[in-house]
């Protein structure tokens, strides 16, 4: 038995994991790390199930070009002629790196310094750009650093939380928890929640907002307006500590940011916006959470400075319990942003435009051909492989095919690009699909470095698995690359711990407290003490910034720029009627490459879906799971409607999960407009302008096989991986008929049992190979067969079952049960047990989780507890209050 | 002194008599003389058995419907061996072969069915018998177990549920068997032609030869001119054998029936009161057809003889103008075919008339749901009407005919789903 600590690779938060590996067993068990300040033993659903998540079934093990395995030499040699033939050709600024938040700091570091330091253009940037580019841009702007001012810590001291663009209780679950856990502790402690939607979150909140979309900007000026004119205003630190406050007041008074117009704007009651701003008046303690609803607008800059100023005009900033608090989405943004990942940073927080900061860099990595100019954006450097200006593209460890606006345009442009390289773990993605050279790169759990958390803890994860295949660590592979391109003598690392004492030694090369970023300290650690490294906050032991006041503009003051306020650049209209806003569910990340391998985590949310309100659903003639399309001007995608009156009449809901892999026509990306916010680059994936229609089906299905198989011709399909077997549920218009299926599916079974209707409104067919059961189908017409995929599960390969008991799809007599829909993915919890446990008389969560064990791991699903007890509460007050309701609802 | 009991005259002493004997000594205890009369020596038994018998699966001491004992103690006088010649329904008087004569008050006619015989040259040679009665039975027995000179090769003529019975039967006993069917499939009657398929070829499984489409030529004898040698086909085909079980099917035994003036169409008229043309003369089982409908099963039969015991009381106690209006006349109902041969399970309920008309989900107006597994040979096929199951045919896996019988008989709705075709038990019905 072994016991590695490291880091979860989801999420911002940067829990600490245990990791225990069996020296004679195949098993391996994650849990929370005790010690690691970020979640002190807590884990979330996901990360409690990155045990599932370990296998071998779905990885690039061997590199390809062209679509042949090669040899690591072939590979590394191809990547390196074609850049340097196409550098030729074009000349550098024909190249761009595609990199990612979840690339470890010293993979991030040797790329940076690659392409910016030696390639010599700074056409790198990263999906953060998607993510956290507004938040490091308004940070620059009006802090003069990209500096994340407060810790976790504040969170829970903070006497007004303001949780604003984020639906933390499924996003960052563990820091939610300690949300709640202190809430539990301080009841009086206040929160509100700013959220064109019902979420998870606003469940806890004292007050909820919920905005029209787009419209928080109006919030943030009318509170900024609203604080101005009040006596909180900190004359001394305004005095001590900023510039342009003048100008700032001077140009809020010209704008109409009275609370009556703010509230019109906002789509709020004006006493509850008035309350909030009351709040936010008389409390000191406070403390603004922001993230993608702020973020990933085109406004976003604006917004996050007017967040910014609201705390720097009342001095809350620095202090604990009081400041503003950009949390991150990815496990590295932040150490991506130490490093200078993105096009328009340089390395170790210092700028592309800063002279000094130039000659510093050239010098600190001894070369001639450090780029002088800021590369291009994400959504640029797409537009420009797509026009022909970039003509190679390295993709390290994302896929922007999904993850990217108008998506359908940057796979039309990779598609046409002359040389796509991919460096990924997986081998099946919609991005690998479009390499020319793929690369293998090491997984979580093989790799070895570190990550930096919102709160500026720098932790180390670290490997636990041996390398599978010829997978190797991203520094390695691009280390070579270096060394093939003649740049040997600056990549001649041999660990990633000789990177991150270079990382270090560049970020305190000539600081002198100059730049807030400054970890010189542990550029002397040897391999050993790297290797022991246990979670250190930077700057070293401190909790938090600016609290002497002191920032890192030329001025040492915080700087207020000027913000005007706009309406957004989209507008819905006749053909595009309703706004869709995006984001993450509870038990997914991110496209599912990891996620979408554990069983458990498949069981929550099962199909890609489009939330609406039960108005909105009225209106177009839809019933609830009915299959839809959804455009835009730029794309379509086909999901299930789910009825929710947490949903605003008028919006709808995505999630940015699903992908060609998993679904028919479910990258939601196809349909967001590529808007930007001008300062940041960074894309406005909440609102985007969509139409709604049903989708003609007239039969549903489900598919089951022991591989993966071709999918029927079909309006929708979506598809999971549930212990060995992958599900997919299907819909369509066309009748389809055994033939063509058993054509469809000869190569994998031969031999077949089936049911056929003269109506051709059922189907059903099981096919074997000459030893097992390999594909279980089902359709029919009106709704979709009713399957127990867990039955299915355990009696796929049960040899004592009929064809006929098993072409049934669910237990026949007292087995059969109603599962309903999965609550607490720890330990598999349905909403029907827990209905019937609160039935029974438990009438709180802690009582649940005695009677059932929902929420009493990783307590993810306790908001979803909590709605269940109120609904059922509700639903028997109103029984009380009318006995005779169902007469009198007859009269 | 109290009137005397009237006298009941049950003619025919097969299934159905016995039954209706024993519904009337439930119903009515001692409330009638009664005299029952048959052809066979034997008094009424289970003619069901008679296939398993031959298969060995069986044996005598089984078939007996009630004892010698208890039709003494019910004070039933009991002939047997002695059929019935001559009715004369004015004077009320049977006469039978041995010259008794028997007067009634009541008469019952249960004279059953006949064997058909197919009306081909050499009809009349030995070794050619239709598997009826008991006599039958023992006889095509001992020509198997005749030590000089075993019967080795069989023609079983007829595809249906007694032919093919016969035919496992005998091929189960080493005689090696041929069915000649004049239709497309075994028990055509009964089943769709998938079902028929598959069934043949169980049937072949076992080494039974299954001829069908089949034009019987001629019979044709030994070398003595006496025993039957062969069967000639249509197409010339000589089919060698020493043993023919004829299996066409039955005709209703009405001659006394119409000899005495009696309302006869294919079999002898009643109402659903089981009353003929003549009043006071009554008549059940095959040999009786209501409105149109004829019976060679025995769940209807046994559905008569109570009808028949309870207007014989109701006529016993108020004469024969009593009204009936409150007793519950016979109903048509669905009757479910089971093939009783060991290790083959097949099913057939509903409206088979009908279905026979149906090449497998051919008609298009017609709903039909079936399930195949042609390696473990199951297979099951539903047919709807409307909103209603109207037939169910099931082979190799028979578990949930209980459930088909009794929805297609209810004539509840039942949605076309796979739920009702794979497990009908969990059907949620109103």
């Amino acid at each position: 038995m072994n016991t590695v600590d490291s880091v979860c690779p989801y999420c911002g938060v940067g829990c600490g994991v245990s990791v225990t590996v069996s020296d004679n067993s195949p098993e391996i068990t994650v849990k929370g790390d005790d010690a690691h300040p970020a979640n002190a033993g807590r884990l979330c659903v996901k990360g409690s199930a990155l045990g599932d998540t370990l296998g071998l079934s779905t990885r690039l093990l061997q590199p390809r070009v062209d679509g042949l395995q090669a040899s690591w030499d072939h590979a590394l040699s191809a990547v390196a002629h074609r850049l340097q033939d196409t550098i030729k050709k074009y000349g550098p600024d024909s190249i761009a790196f595609y990199v990612s938040g979840q690339l470890l700091t010293e993979d991030y570091y040797v790329a940076n310094k690659l392409i910016k330091g030696f390639i010599g253009t700074a056409n790198i940037d990263t999906n953060s750009r998607l993510c956290m580019s507004t938040a490091v841009a308004a940070h620059k702007r009006v802090l003069g650093s990209d500096t994340v001012p407060g810790c976790y810590e504040d969170l829970e001291l903070a006497d007004l939380l303001i949780i604003t663009g984020s639906n933390m209780a499924w996003t960052h679950p563990v820091v939610y928890q300690r949300i709640v856990a202190a809430k539990q502790a301080r009841p009086q402690m206040k929160i509100v929640v700013i959220d064109p939607r019902q979420t998870a979150t606003s469940e806890l909140a004292d007050l909820h907002l919920q905005i029209a979309p787009g419209s928080d900007i109006f919030l943030f000026d009318g509170l900024l307006a609203h604080l101005l004119a009040s006596p909180v205003v900190d004359d001394a630190f305004i005095r001590d500590h900023t510039e342009n406050f003048a100008e700032l007041v001077m140009q809020s008074r010209q704008r109409d940011n009275a609370v009556d117009s703010v509230a019109d704007q906002c789509g709020l009651d004006t006493g509850l916006l008035r309350t909030f701003y009351q709040w936010f008046v008389r409390t000191a303690k406070t403390v603004t959470v922001f993230s993608q609803g702020i973020n990933q607008s085109s406004q976003g800059v604006n917004q996050a400075s007017l967040i910014l100023y609201c705390h720097l005009v009342t001095g809350r900033i620095g202090k604990p319990g009081a400041c503003p608090f950009s949390i991150t989405g990815q496990p590295n943004a932040m150490g991506g942003r130490e490093v200078g990942g993105l096009a328009n940073q340089l390395a170790a927080h210092m700028d592309l435009d800063d002279p000094t900061h130039h000659a510093l860099v050239s010098e600190f990595w001894q070369t001639q051909d450090l780029a002088a100019k800021p590369g291009l954006k994400a959504v640029d450097m797409f537009r420009a492989v797509a026009e022909g200006r970039i003509r190679f593209i390295w993709i390290m460890a994302t896929n922007p095919v999904v993850s990217m606006p108008e998506a359908n345009l940057v796979r039309d442009a990779l598609k046409n690009c002359d040389h796509v390289v991919v460096s990924d773990c997986v081998t099946d993605t919609d991005t690998t699909r479009l390499a020319h050279v793929l690369l293998p790169a090491a997984a979580w759990g093989e790799k070895s470095g570190t990550v930096t958390n919102s709160e500026r803890y720098i932790s180390r994860q670290r490997g636990f698995l041996p390398l599978p295949g010829a997978a190797q660590p991203d520094w390695w592979i691009i280390s070579q690359v270096a060394r093939r391109l003649g740049f040997a003598h600056a990549f001649e690392y041999e660990s990633a711990a000789d990177i991150f004492r270079e990382h270090a030694a560049l970020s305190a090369f000539r600081n002198g407290g100059s730049r807030d970023f400054d970890i010189g300290a542990l550029a002397q650690l040897d391999n050993a003490q790297y290797e022991a490294l246990a979670p250190t906050q930077w700057p070293l032991g401190q909790q938090r910034m600016f609290s002497d006041g002191r920032f890192f503009t030329p001025s040492g003051r915080a700087r207020f720029m000027p913000v005007q306020p706009t309406p957004l650049k989209q507008a819905t209209d006749a053909d595009y009627p309703l706004w869709l806003n995006t984001g993450r569910i509870r038990d997914q990340w991110h496209t599912m490459t990891r996620t979408g391998l554990s069983s458990s985590l498949q069981k929550h949310i099962t199909e890609p879906f489009i939330d609406m309100h039960p108005a909105d659903m009225q209106l177009r003639g839809l019933q609830n799971t009915d299959p839809v399309l959804v455009s835009s001007r730029h794309g379509q995608c086909v999901v299930r409607v789910r009825e929710q009156r947490g949903q605003a009449a008028g919006s709808v809901f995505m999630s940015i999960h699903w992908n060609d892999i998993s679904a028919s026509a479910a990258r939601v990306d196809t349909l967001v407009s590529a808007i930007c916010d001008p300062i940041s680059g960074q894309p406005a994936f909440k609102q985007t302008p969509v139409s709604v229609v049903k989708l003609p089906v007239s039969w549903h299905a489900v598919l089951v096989s022991s591989r993966q198989v071709p999918v029927p011709e079909a309006g929708y399909w979506s598809a999971r991986y549930l212990d060995g077997l992958y599900f997919t549920v299907l819909a369509g218009d066309r009748p389809m008929g055994t033939v063509v299926l058993k054509t469809l599916w000869s190569d994998v079974a031969s031999r077949w049992t089936e049911l056929e209707d003269s109506h051709e409104e059922s189907l059903r067919l099981i096919g074997r190979d000459a030893n097992a059961v390999q594909i279980w189908f089902a359709m029919q017409t009106g709704s979709s067969p009713d399957v127990d995929e867990d039955w299915l599960i355990d009696n796929w390969h049960q040899p004592g079952l009929s064809s006929r008991e098993l072409m049934l799809g669910r237990p026949t007599g007292s087995q059969a049960r109603v599962k309903g829909t999965l609550i607490c993915t720890c330990h598999q919890v349905y909403d029907t047990t827990l209905r019937t446990a609160i039935e029974e008389g438990c009438n709180d969560t802690s009582a649940l989780g005695r009677a059932t064990r929902a929420g009493t791991n990783c307590g993810s699903c306790i908001p979803e507890l909590n709605k269940l007890l109120n609904s059922v509460a509700l639903k028997k007050s109103d029984t009380n209050r009318h006995p005779n309701a169902e007469e009198e609802s007859l009269c | 002194m109290p009137s005397p009991k009237p006298r009941l005259l049950v003619v025919g002493f097969g299934m159905a008599a016995g039954r209706l004997l024993q519904e009337i000594a439930q119903l009515a205890p001692g409330q009638f003389d009664i005299t029952v009369i048959g052809e066979e020596s034997q008094s009424a038994y289970n003619r069901i058995l008679l296939s398993p018998l031959l298969a060995g699966e069986s044996d005598t001491s089984l078939l007996p419907l009630q004892s010698a004992d208890w039709y003494r103690s019910q004070g039933i006088k009991v002939l047997t061996g002695d059929p019935v010649l001559e009715l004369d329904v004015e004077a009320r008087l049977a006469r039978t072969a041995s010259g008794s004569s028997h007067s009634w008050d009541m008469l019952v006619l249960a004279t059953g069915s006949r064997a058909a015989r197919l009306p081909l040259p050499g009809r009349d040679l030995d070794g050619i018998i239709s598997l009826r009665t008991l006599n039958d039975a023992n006889d095509v027995m001992a020509r198997m177990d005749d030590a000089r000179q075993p019967a080795r090769n069989a023609v079983v003529v007829g595809g249906g549920v007694l032919g093919l019975e016969a035919a496992c039967a005998l091929q189960s006993r080493g005689v090696s068997t041929s069915v000649v069917h004049n239709a497309g499939w075994p028990m055509n009657r009964q089943l769709d032609s998938e079902a028929g398929e598959f069934l043949a070829s169980t049937l072949a499984a076992r080494g039974i030869r299954f001829i069908s489409d089949a034009q019987c030529e001629r019979f044709v004898a030994n070398q003595d001119g006496q025993r039957v040698a062969a069967l000639q086909m249509g197409d010339g085909e000589l089919l060698p054998c020493d043993l023919v079980i004829m299996a066409v099917g039955i005709a209703p035994e009405v001659s006394l029936a119409r000899e005495s003036g009696m309302a006869v169409s294919r079999a002898i008229a009643v109402d659903g009161w089981l009353r003929s043309s003549t009043p006071g003369v009554f008549a059940l089982g095959e040999c009786c057809e209501i409105e149109g409908e004829q019976f060679g099963l025995v769940a209807p039969i046994y559905q008569q003889a109570q009808v028949l015991a309870a207007v014989l009381q109701r006529h016993a106690e108020s004469g024969l103008n009593a009204s009936l209006t409150d007793i519950a006349p016979y109903t048509r109902q669905a009757l479910p075919t089971r093939l009783k041969v060991s290790g083959v399970h097949v099913f057939s309920a509903g409206d088979l008339d009908d279905l026979s008309s149906l090449a497998s989900g051919a008609s298009a107006s017609k709903r039909t749901l079936a399930w195949r597994d042609k390696e473990r040979g199951e297979y099951r096929r539903l047919w709807w009407q409307g909103e209603c199951l109207q037939a169910a045919v099931m082979f190799g896996d028979v578990d949930d005919s209980g459930i088909y019988e009794s929805l297609i008989e209810r004539r509840v709705p039942v949605t076309a789903s796979a739920q009702a075709l794979l497990n009908p038990a969990g059907l949620a019905l109103s």
